[in-house]
């Protein structure tokens, strides 16, 4: 069982002051050539997910590239470097190479999660219940009613992905499902608020924490075993936390805007939450550094983590205060 | 074969696995299938039910299905196991101690549910299929689909062998 969570490598604690400023107060980070080669790796990955997804929106799904700047554009391949740097790092924690094939899987993942993030937040509250409807057909029996451009994208995103690995693979297909579990759930936190109101807050609290532990770690569940299927078990754990993280992190920096939605997160409910946020990024990367081997990949996702967290850091400061629902572009 | 002509050759059999996904979509809104009849289900709930282990990803722990300790807030982060790998004992659970052991088969979906899905298809549509192949056997799109097909048959050849011992040719 992986329960030892003593060994501290952090000098100092982050959360002894929280997230005032926007670099984490933590006493770790990233040495020069890893923050490097991240960089780098971004750069990569971004051009990647270009070369990869272009021709496949061009052919089926030409309004999302309507204009060359289309911000809707550059959050899909933001997204989706983000899923390939996510994913070299899983698979070289595992043992193996991050080729052209599996920056291919990390390309369509990532749009995939891009189109469905889509279909449950933008189109409002009937058009989110009715996709709930038609994901839970597609898992269950594979039908797919296409009615835009949009949505045969997604399905072709889909195919490609499921032709790349056996889907009836046991942890595969409970990932997926479990993934659009979470998903739904937290859909429904916002669509259905009175269902959740006889919840005393602690409760509620709990219920917001689970989901977004699950919403990433399921995803990032699925992203490993589409990337490397004969992933160990205390393996899958590990990057579960790690999406969990993931998840506190994006919902921190989409703070203003979740409240501009009335979307309902962990992050917008906790009382400070940049000290919570800080708090779960300790504990995680601890658990990191204390359970995984050393390994290149190791530091690779420790320092994506370090990275990330900065931005969003960023952004949640940098919008403090705004009441628009405008989707801003943040790597 | 260079770079350039495998990567048009890969673009080609991902457009026509593009255009056969989408047509299989189909079946469906034409009305050709039944609204009960499943093309694909990624549902594990039954199989789930009777799998041996459990492993809680988010605590990192692993159980026998029915162990008393799962945690409640866990119920969402279980995944079920037909079976254990080695190094998975060193996640056990200490209440109930899951341990390697030759275990009754979980119902699986094999690949030759996949091949006899195709089959039933190809029952069950035929004369449709064969009508379609009539009128495409005298369209002008007849001709670099032919190209395409039998590149895609060369692709598969080395599936036939494992594919005819499933059917039981």
């Amino acid at each position: 069982m992986i329960s030892d969570h003593s060994a501290h490598f952090f000098a100092n604690g982050a959360n002894r002051n929280g997230f005032g400023k926007c670099a984490p107060d933590t006493a770790w980070q990233p040495s020069e050539a890893i923050a490097s080669e991240i960089d780098g790796l971004m750069k990569r990955y971004r051009k990647s997910a270009d070369e990869n997804l272009r021709p496949l929106f061009d052919k089926y799904c030409p309004s999302l590239r309507a204009t060359p700047e289309s911000a809707e554009y550059r959050k899909l391949i933001e997204l989706t470097a983000k899923m390939q740097m996510v994913g070299h790092a899983c698979t070289e924690i595992a043992g193996f190479r991050f080729d052209r094939r599996r920056q291919r899987i990390g390309c369509l993942f990532g749009a995939c999660c891009f189109l469905g993030d889509n279909f449950f937040d933008d189109y409002g509250e009937a058009a989110s219940r009715e996709y709930i409807r038609r994901l839970e057909l597609f898992l269950t029996n594979g039908w797919f009613e296409i009615g835009n451009e949009r949505e045969k994208v997604f399905y072709i995103v889909l195919s490609r992905l499921f032709f790349e690995r056996d889907v009836f693979q046991p942890m595969l297909r409970q990932g997926l499902c479990s993934l659009f579990q979470a998903q739904k759930l937290d859909a429904e936190l916002s669509l259905d608020g009175e269902r959740f109101h006889p919840l005393s807050r602690p409760q509620k609290l709990s219920l917001l924490r689970n989901c977004a532990r699950d919403k990433s770690g399921h995803a990032i569940t699925v992203l490993a075993l589409f990337l490397v299927p004969q992933i160990s078990l205390a393996h899958h754990h590990l990057l579960y936390q790690t999406g969990s993280l993931i998840s506190c992190i994006d919902d921190f920096g989409d703070y203003y805007l979740d409240l501009a939605l009335r979307k309902v997160t962990y992050m917008n409910q906790v009382k400070r939450p940049a000290k919570v946020l800080a708090r779960i990024f300790q504990e995680t990367l601890t658990l990191l550094e204390t359970h995984f081997s050393p390994s290149h990949g190791r530091e690779l996702l420790k320092g994506f983590l370090y990275r990330y967290f900065t931005t969003r850091l960023r952004k949640h400061h940098n919008e403090r205060g705004r009441h628009d629902a405008a989707k801003t572009v943040y790597e | 074969m260079n770079n350039g002509n495998r990567n048009g050759e890969q673009n080609g059999l991902e457009e026509l696995a593009d255009s056969l996904a989408l047509r299989v979509q189909e079946l469906r809104s034409n009305g050709l299938v039944k609204n009960t009849e499943a093309l694909l289900n990624l549902d594990y709930t039954s199989q789930a039910a009777q799998a041996p282990f459990l492993f809680d990803i988010a605590g990192g722990v692993l159980h026998r299905n029915g162990c008393n300790a799962i945690p409640n807030g866990s119920r969402s982060t279980l995944y079920a196991l037909p079976e254990l790998r080695e190094g998975d004992e060193k996640l056990a659970c200490p209440i109930c101690r899951p341990q390697s052991a030759p275990q009754p088969k979980v119902q699986a979906e094999s690949a030759s549910d996949l091949v006899f899905g195709i089959i039933s298809f190809v029952d069950q549509f035929s004369s449709i299929l064969r009508e379609r192949g009539k009128q495409y056997r005298h369209s002008h799109r007849k001709k670099p689909l032919v190209a395409r097909i039998e590149k895609l048959i060369s692709w598969l050849r080395p599936f036939r062998t494992g594919v005819r011992k499933i059917i039981g040719e």
